[in-house]
C-alpha cells in the first residue's frame, strides 16, 4: 500500500515537471515572438527600387535614397549583405537616410542591422536588370555596309 | 528641309546604298566591347521595334534640295541557331541577312552571309523623272565578314560580291570602333572606309548608251569608289524594356556617285542625325 502511494506521488510529480517543463517553452515561445516582433518594428526601403543596364553582364549605375526606421533608439548600420560590407553606421538614432551611389554587375541585398550584431532587423534589395538578356556578343551589328 | 516626296527621293538615292551610311545599333556594340569581351562572338537574340526621327543632308535627285527630315519604323532582331543566323535591321534601312558562323575565336570570328543590298530608281517614286531609265533591282551580296575583337577595340572586315546577276557588283568595307560606357549611358564611335566596284556603280547610277538615246540623261559610265564613314552614338536603357539611341553620321561621297546624272543637287559630303525609342521584346 505503502508503495502504491509512492509511486501515485511520483507519478504526480512527473506531471508537475512537465506541466512546469511546457510553461517554460511556452514562455521561451513568448520571447522568442518578443524577438520577432521587434524586428517587424525595423522599416527598411530603398527608392528607385531598380537598377537598368542595357546588357546582362554589364555594370549598373543608380543614385539610391536608403531610409530606415526602428521602434528602438540604439546604434544601426546599413549593411550590404551581398558583399558583406558595412555602408553606414548611425550612433543612438531611430532613424536615418542615406543618399548611395549604386554600382553593380548583380543584384545586391541589403540589411539594417545593430551594430555588432548579425541579425537583419529588416531587409530590401536593388534588382539588376537587363533590356539585352543574352550574354553573348551581338557582333551581328556590326554590320555596317 | 524638303517635302515627305522630296524625302522619298533622298531615300531611295539611300536605298542605292551609296550616299547615306549605313546605321549600327550603337549600344549593342559597347555591349560587346565593354562587357563580353570574354564571351564567344555568337550573335545575340533579341527582337524589338520602335519609331525614330532623323535629319541630314545628302544629294538630291531635284535641285537645291540637300535637306531632309523624316521618321521612320524600326524592326530590329536577330536570331541564331548552331551557327547559322538571320538579322534584321529596320533602322539602317538594309533588308534581312542569312550567314552561317564558319570560324570563331575568342577574338576572331569569320561569318559567310548573304543579303539583298542596293536597289531603287523606281519610276512611280519620282513623278516619272526615270520612267524611260530601266529599273535597279536589287543585289543579293554574298560573302564574307571577319570581325576581331581587340581590347576595348572590334575592327570588321567585309567582302561581298553580287550573285543575283543584276549588278555584278563587289562591295568591300573596313571600320574600326570603339564604346565607352558612362554610368548607364554606352557611347560609341567607329570609322570605316567602304569600296564600291564601277559594275555596281555603273549599275545604279550609270546610265547606258540605250538609257541615253531614250531618256534626258546622258550617257555615264562611272568608275570605282572608296568613301570614309564616320559615326557617334549613344544608347540608353530607359527602362528594362525601352531602349533611346541618338546617332549622328558623316560620309563622304565621291566623284563617280556625283557625278551621275541623275543628281541635279549633289554634295561631297552626307550627314544625318537621328534619335530613337525602341521596344525590346
Amino acid at each position: 500500500m505503502l508503495i502504491l502511494k509512492c509511486i501515485k506521488k511520483i507519478k504526480s510529480l512527473r506531471l508537475i515537471i512537465t506541466l512546469f517543463a511546457s510553461l517554460c517553452l511556452l514562455m521561451a515561445g513568448n520571447v522568442s515572438a518578443s524577438s520577432a516582433e521587434l524586428a517587424t518594428a525595423a522599416y527598411l526601403e530603398v527608392t528607385p527600387e531598380r537598377c537598368i543596364a542595357l546588357h546582362k553582364g554589364q555594370k549598373c549605375y543608380l543614385e539610391v535614397t536608403f531610409k530606415w526606421q526602428h521602434s528602438k533608439i540604439s546604434d544601426y548600420c546599413l549593411v550590404n549583405t551581398t558583399t558583406n560590407k558595412i555602408i553606414k553606421c548611425w550612433q543612438q538614432q531611430g532613424k536615418g537616410q542615406l543618399s548611395f551611389d549604386f554600382q553593380s554587375k548583380l543584384s545586391n541585398d541589403f540589411a539594417l542591422r545593430e551594430q555588432k550584431s548579425v541579425i537583419d532587423l529588416a531587409r530590401t534589395q536593388i534588382p539588376v536588370a537587363w533590356v539585352y538578356k543574352s550574354t553573348k556578343r551581338p557582333k551581328s551589328t556590326w554590320r555596317l555596309f | 528641309m524638303t517635302s515627305s516626296k522630296q524625302l522619298t527621293k533622298s531615300f531611295i538615292a539611300g536605298f542605292l546604298g551609296l550616299f547615306v551610311s549605313s546605321n549600327v545599333l550603337s549600344a549593342d556594340i559597347a555591349h560587346a566591347l565593354r562587357n563580353n569581351s570574354e564571351e564567344k562572338p555568337v550573335t545575340g537574340n533579341y527582337f524589338e521595334i520602335g519609331l525614330g526621327v532623323a535629319v541630314g543632308v545628302g544629294p538630291s535627285f531635284t535641285k537645291d534640295n540637300d535637306g531632309w527630315a523624316a521618321a521612320y519604323k524600326i524592326i530590329n532582331g536577330s536570331y541564331n541557331w548552331n551557327g547559322l543566323f538571320i538579322e534584321k535591321y529596320g533602322e539602317s534601312g538594309d533588308p534581312i541577312l542569312l550567314g552561317y558562323n564558319a570560324y570563331e575565336s575568342d577574338n576572331w570570328s569569320l561569318d559567310i552571309v548573304m543579303g539583298p543590298k542596293f536597289g531603287g530608281l523606281h519610276s512611280d517614286k519620282n513623278d516619272g523623272k526615270f520612267d524611260l531609265l530601266d529599273d535597279r533591282n536589287s543585289s543579293l551580296m554574298f560573302g564574307s565578314r571577319l570581325t576581331g575583337y581587340l581590347g576595348d577595340n572590334v575592327v570588321q572586315f567585309s567582302l561581298k560580291h553580287d550573285i543575283s546577276g543584276n549588278s555584278h557588283g563587289t562591295s568591300a568595307s573596313a571600320l574600326l570602333g570603339r564604346n565607352w560606357q558612362v554610368r548607364n549611358w554606352n557611347f560609341h564611335g567607329l570609322v570605316g572606309l567602304q569600296f564600291f566596284d564601277s559594275r555596281i556603280n555603273d549599275y545604279y547610277v550609270g546610265i547606258s548608251e540605250d538609257e541615253a538615246l531614250r531618256s534626258q540623261f546622258t550617257e555615264y559610265n562611272p568608275g570605282s569608289n572608296i568613301n570614309f564613314t564616320a559615326e557617334v552614338g549613344v544608347t540608353y536603357p530607359v527602362s528594362e524594356n525601352w531602349v533611346f539611341r541618338s546617332t549622328a553620321r558623316f560620309r563622304t561621297l565621291s566623284d563617280a556617285d556625283m557625278d551621275s546624272p541623275i543628281f541635279e543637287t549633289t554634295r561631297s559630303t552626307a550627314m544625318s542625325l537621328g534619335t530613337s525609342l525602341t521596344y525590346v521584346f
